[in-house]
């Protein structure tokens, strides 16, 4: 096995929610290895979206530790925690999360923005690869507010993708979505994890999206209740 | 970070009504800020000028010690003799700095209209340099309404010719003369001092205790009127041309130089220069700049007085404007939690998502100012045209209100502006931007 993407080690993660303690993640350990594409499934409050919080460096744990390429990320600064999702953690939100008054291109290029040392042509290159990817090359200069939900998820997609992260966090991506456009967005994150060998981690509770998933993390209660590959993948 | 500014520009787009309303408060702030600017621009230029060139004052004047504040009053005891008057102008003509120096001797007398003698002080004054100085561009940019004789022609003070008088509009009154009285004739009736009648002619006596301590008069003709620059020296002034006087008073002594710098900020420079000269040359004098409160404290407490009101007044529309930033860009702020997360999670730090929100706020105050500088423009150029008079406590008679903006107090405005906007948008993004993105992130979907 490779060495592992991301590593989870006895990860513990409690909010408080006035007078009470909620407990999200309760010791909790994972591995993520390059072009693994996995889906992390389990009820609403079973703790996927904090554990995908923890992944992509944007919440820290209460105790245990996340580590990622090797590095623990509480050593890191707040700079470098942000350099470090910048250049190697691409995020897709349940809700796109687009700017309105940028259009398609101008939010795909959005993350390479802060990219310091990045020229202009290779900017422009990636961003065009990106839409090209997900099938909106036509698109470019539509604002989002005039595309489709699933259109705009694949503009999410693309953003995600336009800085070759070694991995790519979903958090929900196909719950705003009807059953049609989900599974072809699913399709075509399985099909960028084939061909462009992007590791893919996201959350669901949809069980029938899970047939063309590889590895399924059964989350319940803050605790992971079942690894596998699934059958049939 | 590239395309910031381009975000900022399209954010302002969002939210028109605020951004327009957020925008039209700078804008009237900015406005005022110009006019006030204006105004105290055109307070400082104008009371320059009235000091140096229309009190004869100079940017340094140059009197015997004491002098000062008692030379009208006994102007044999603080006085320069001719051999002092020709060292002093000689310091003076090599200076390059120095454009023009003119001789003055003050003094109290009375003046008589034949029925009744009023006290005046007199200025006696160069007639060539009096001719420079009404046709100087500060007094013509500044003051060229005060530089007009408000009746009659200046003095000319030609040799040989009869004996003038200017007198200040109400010293004219208090006699009863104007210059364009007949010439009294055998057909001319007699006064009738009863009635206050004593306006038949131009003619005046005047009377002084000489500098030999004897009493001196002669006849001399009112040839102008003109409007003195403060209210009590227009009750009691009057001017002839320096022989005149002199001749009045018997003697050939001066009381004080004005100095007349072709830079006006050379006039520290000038004034300790020229004391030390002084000094060396073993002539006892006393230097004071234009803008000395004990030799000028009308204009220097004018002057204050501006600028503390027109400061305080900055202030508080500096201020307003912060506050209106200060609440659209925490509106805008709370709108946009989920965009800011957003950004935070693909990268952006603290510092380059605080940078966007200040491009915006950038880029709307100066749109803001852009406006504001039009509508202040407009607005002093309306009162311009207008021909607004106004009477300033301490001054005689009124004035035209102007409202000069330069470059300088533009500029300064917004440099005013800019550091108050951009720490109100600085005060309403910090808290946000310094939450964990995933307290962000949870405000935007709990």
């Amino acid at each position: 096995m490779d060495e592992a993407l991301i590593r989870l080690e006895a990860v513990t993660k409690t909010y408080r929610l006035g007078e009470t303690t909620v407990p999200a993640l309760r010791g909790v350990s994972l591995d993520l290895h390059p072009g693994e594409f996995t889906a992390l499934v389990g009820p609403s409050g079973s703790g996927k979206s904090t554990l995908l919080n923890l992944v992509g460096c944007i919440d820290e744990p209460d105790t245990g530790r996340v580590s990622v390429e090797g590095v623990d990320v509480s050593t890191l600064s707040d700079d470098a925690r942000s350099r470090l999702r910048n250049r190697r953690i691409g995020f897709i939100f349940q809700s796109f999360n687009l700017v309105p008054v940028l259009d398609v291109r101008e939010n795909v290029e959005l993350p390479l923005l802060v990219h310091e040392r990045l020229p202009v042509a290779e900017r422009r290159e990636r961003v065009a690869q990106a839409l090209a990817d997900v099938g909106l090359a036509d698109f470019a200069r539509h604002p989002p507010d005039k595309l489709s939900g699933g259109q705009r998820q694949r503009v999410a997609i693309a953003r995600a993708l336009v800085t070759r992260p070694i991995l790519v966090l979903a958090d929900e991506p196909t719950a705003n979505l009807d059953s049609e456009t989900a599974a072809r967005i699913l399709d075509l994150m399985v099909e960028l994890n084939e061909r462009r060998k992007v590791t893919f981690l996201f959350s669901t509770h949809d069980e029938k999206l899970m047939a063309r998933v590889a590895r399924h993390v059964h989350i319940r209660d803050g605790l992971i209740e079942k690894d596998g590959v699934a059958r049939g993948a | 970070m590239t395309g910031g500014w381009r975000i900022a520009v399209r954010n302002l787009s969002r939210n028109r009504r605020r951004n327009v309303a957020t925008g039209l408060a700078i804008a009237v702030g900015y406005a005022s800020l110009v006019i006030l600017g204006g105004y105290s621009n055109y307070a400082y230029e104008g009371m320059g000028a009235l000091t140096v060139y229309l009190q004869r004052f100079g940017h340094v004047s140059i009197h015997k010690p004491g002098g000062l504040a008692r030379a009208a009053a006994k102007p044999s005891a603080y006085s320069f003799t001719a051999e002092e008057q020709r060292a002093i102008a000689g310091l003076l003509a090599a200076d390059p700095r120095v454009e023009l120096a003119g001789r003055y001797l003050r003094a109290g007398g009375l003046a008589g209209n034949g029925c009744k003698s009023v006290p005046f002080v007199a200025t006696g004054v160069e007639p060539e340099v009096e001719q420079r100085l009404l046709v100087h561009p500060r007094v013509q940019a500044w003051a060229p309404e005060r530089a007009r004789p408000v009746e009659g022609a200046a003095l000319s003070g030609a040799a040989g010719e009869e004996a003038q008088a200017a007198l200040a509009v109400g010293y004219a009154k208090k006699l009863r003369k104007h210059p364009s009285a007949a010439e009294p004739t055998s057909g001319t009736a007699p006064l009738d001092c009863a009635a206050g009648r004593a306006d038949g002619d131009p003619w005046i006596q005047l009377a002084a205790i000489d500098f030999d301590g004897g009493f001196n008069a002669l006849d001399a003709r009112v040839t102008s009127l003109y409007r003195a620059v403060l209210y009590e020296e227009d009750k009691t002034s009057l001017m002839t041309d320096l022989p005149t006087l002199q001749r009045l008073l018997a003697t050939d002594r001066v009381t004080s130089f004005a100095v007349y710098l072709r830079d006006p900020e050379d006039a520290p420079a000038v004034a300790r220069d020229l004391a030390g000269s002084l000094e060396r040359a073993g002539i006892a004098a006393e230097l004071h700049r234009f803008d000395d409160p004990a030799a000028s404290p009308y204009y220097t407490g004018t002057l204050a007085m501006t600028w503390a009101i027109v400061g305080f007044v900055g202030i508080l529309v500096v201020i307003v404007a912060a506050i209106s930033m200060l609440n659209a860009m925490t509106l805008t702020i709370l709108e946009r939690t989920r965009e800011l997360a957003t950004f935070r999670s693909l990268g952006f730090t603290r510092r380059q998502v605080t940078g966007l929100f200040l491009r915006e706020a950038t880029a709307l105050t100066a749109l803001g100012i852009a406006a504001g500088l039009g509508l202040g423009l407009l607005v002093s150029a309306a009162v311009g045209a207008a021909h607004v008079e106004i009477e300033p406590s301490g001054i005689a008679g009124t004035i035209p209100l102007r409202l000069v903006p330069t470059p300088a107090v533009c500029v300064g405005a917004a440099i005013a502006y800019f550091p108050c906007s951009l720490a109100a948008t600085w005060l309403a993004v910090r808290r946000s931007v310094g939450r964990p993105v995933v307290q962000l992130l949870t405000a935007v979907t709990a």
